[in-house]
């Protein structure tokens, strides 16, 4: 988000210098972290296999456990089919799985063929596709740091305000909301496929119900929908303000007041 | 043995969700309170100086409402699914609520209409307390927490009681509202102040002395307790109206924080009267604390780990008001 806009006002050659300064800020900080959240999701995913297989079975569209002595194959792209309890068509890579999971070539991986039917989480093709979202485009990130890193890197001696062509502060703009997009991505895999269960195993969401009736839930929930829409768009029709009169450079630290009142200020008492 | 310690741990577990309302309640209250002034005041530059000296404390003050919610979840979860569910109408209500007012505070200062802002800001403020207040009497008064097993009536806190508690609850924080407010600006402002908070006050004496009326008629074993250590009870009614006669003198003697101070000493004194009208009822006459409880070993867990933290947050919110202490004052 930080790099995108101050890559948005370098295209625009807007307070270049200033802007340099939080995109490089910004870079280190997705040096640092994007790396580290594949380290971070490679664990989870892991502990995810152990703890709700469901999930993860339909996470990869795996149907069949495989002996100990063989190796799973990681399904790049699939379409899962519930009602066939099988893949319509797949392309994938032979061990692959085994890989992921178990970190050697053989290795058992659970299938959601253990599972009933009934235990199997719904919507399996959008729990598969988020997924795949999600983490193309951490990888799209951590792809995008390391080729800007090697770029300023080599440009580094320039003095020039032009520290990232042209192309690769665009990329930059188009990954402001990237990080979004993975959240959300993240979310849907995480609560769609703990279904049906509240708490994995012990509590099913058909049971975790309030006795409200429809109504007023469907009702509140509505409103939420119809209130959080509004908001959205004063917040995008105001940041969009906010971008476009850029930052005052020449404006003093505020003393108290936050809000854009300038004739009250703070006074001690002494 | 066993059974003691879980009952120690029930009943620190009380006071801990005591003392996290007694903190929600007096600092959220004063913001909500200067909310509801707002609309009273005409003068639209004083409704933004009003918003002004909110803006650094009051996110750190509704926070407090976040632990009340997660600790009542964590603590006594049964209370916590019975009340919301019997109270979803008002809950929803807040939430609303609440969200217009939060983004009041950071839209007004880039809508090119502040205006309307910071009518949201006051009208969500009122919202709020109105909504607390309905669920306040729909707990007190219990008859909406009955049937949480059956149909639930949606709308069975809607009663006189509740009308009076919410009126009761919008003048209290008001008065909050209004005795922070003297301690914290200069010129007509502070004058209205005062005028807000010694209406609020005399108006507050004349609903406690309804609600404490009308109090039996919902729990009639809060009366019988009354009745049998009318001594005890009796103090605390004193000290209150003392609290509130020194609340008056000192404003008339223009003192700048202490009108403050002794609000927050009077609610807290109405605070433990009423914990311990009611106690052991975590929902009067319908759920006891222990009925409510989680295991004793959850209750464990979250004693270290919140009981950890609550000191951490008072440290942190109290640094916070010794960084933001001080006046407002109009800079000429």
């Amino acid at each position: 988000m930080v790099g995108g806009i101050s890559a948005w006002y370098m295209l625009h050659n807007r307070h270049t210098l200033l802007f340099r300064k939080s995109l490089g800020m910004a870079l280190v900080g997705l040096l640092l972290a994007a790396p580290l959240q594949i380290v971070v999701g490679d664990i989870a995913g892991l502990q995810l296999f152990h703890t709700q297989p469901a999930k993860a079975a339909a996470i990869e569209a795996h149907w069949d456990t495989n002996p100990d002595t063989e190796g799973a194959e990681w399904n790049i792209i699939a379409w899962p089919d519930k009602a066939s309890q099988n893949n319509t068509w797949a392309l994938s890579i032979p061990h692959g799985l085994s890989l992921i999971v178990n970190h050697s070539l053989v290795g058992k991986v659970v299938g959601l063929k253990d599972f009933v039917p009934a235990d199997q989480p719904p919507a399996i093709p959008l729990i598969f596709y988020t997924f795949r979202v999600m983490i193309g485009l951490g990888f799209a990130m951590t792809g995008l740091a390391l080729v800007s890193a090697i770029v300023w890197w080599r440009r580094r001696k320039i003095a020039d305000d032009s520290i990232l062509p042209v192309w690769l502060l665009k990329c930059w703009v188009v990954a402001i909301p990237m990080g979004y997009i993975a959240t959300e991505c993240g979310w849907v895999v995480r609560e769609v496929g703990r279904q049906p269960w509240a708490v994995y195993g012990l509590l099913r969401t058909e049971h975790a119900v309030s006795h409200l009736p429809a109504t007023a839930v469907a009702t509140s929930l509505v409103l939420f929908v119809a209130i959080y829409t509004l908001l959205l768009g004063l917040f995008l029709l105001f940041a969009r303000r906010i971008f476009m009169n850029g930052p005052d450079i020449n404006q003093q630290l505020p003393m108290y007041a936050p809000i854009s009142n300038t004739n009250t200020l703070l006074e001690n008492k002494d | 043995m066993e059974h003691q310690v879980s009952e120690l741990l029930i009943n620190t577990w009380g006071a801990m969700l005591t003392l996290i309302l007694f903190m929600y309640v007096a600092l959220d209250g004063f913001d909500l309170g200067v909310g509801v002034l707002s609309l009273l005041e005409h003068d639209g530059h004083k409704k933004s100086q009003m918003m002004h000296c909110l803006s650094g404390v009051w996110d750190a003050n509704e926070t407090w409402l976040v632990l009340l919610g997660g600790t009542l979840f964590g603590a006594f979860p049964l209370a916590y699914a019975a009340a919301l569910q019997s109270l979803y109408v008002p809950v929803m209500l807040m939430l609303f609520a609440l969200i217009f007012r939060g983004v009041a505070f950071e839209f007004c200062q880039y809508s090119k209409r502040p205006a309307l802002w910071v009518f949201a800001f006051g009208t969500g403020s009122l919202l709020t307390i109105i909504a607390q207040g309905l669920a306040l009497s729909g707990l007190l008064s219990g008859i909406s927490l009955t049937e949480i097993t059956g149909k639930t009536a949606l709308f069975e806190w809607l009663t006189p009681f509740s009308l009076v508690t919410v009126a009761l609850l919008i003048t209290a924080y008001s008065l909050l509202g209004a005795t922070y407010l003297f301690g914290k600006v200069d010129g007509t402002l502070r004058q209205s102040a005062a005028i807000w908070a010694g209406r609020s006050t005399i108006l507050l004496t004349v609903l406690l002395v309804i609600f404490l009326l009308f109090g039996p008629v919902n729990t009639p074993f809060v009366t019988e307790r009354w009745t049998q250590y009318p001594l005890y009870f009796g103090i605390f009614v004193f000290m209150v109206g003392v609290m509130f006669l020194l609340l008056l003198w000192s404003l008339k003697q223009q003192h700048y924080s202490s009108p403050f101070i002794l609000c927050l000493i009077a609610l807290f004194i109405v605070l433990v009267g009423l914990v311990s009208s009611n106690y052991p009822y975590i929902i009067p006459g319908v759920m006891t604390l222990h009925a409510a409880a989680s295991s004793t070993k959850t209750l464990e867990f979250m004693l270290y780990a919140e009981g950890g933290l609550l000191p951490l947050m008072l440290i942190y919110n109290g640094y916070q008001y010794y960084v933001l202490r001080g006046k407002i004052t109009e800079y000429h």
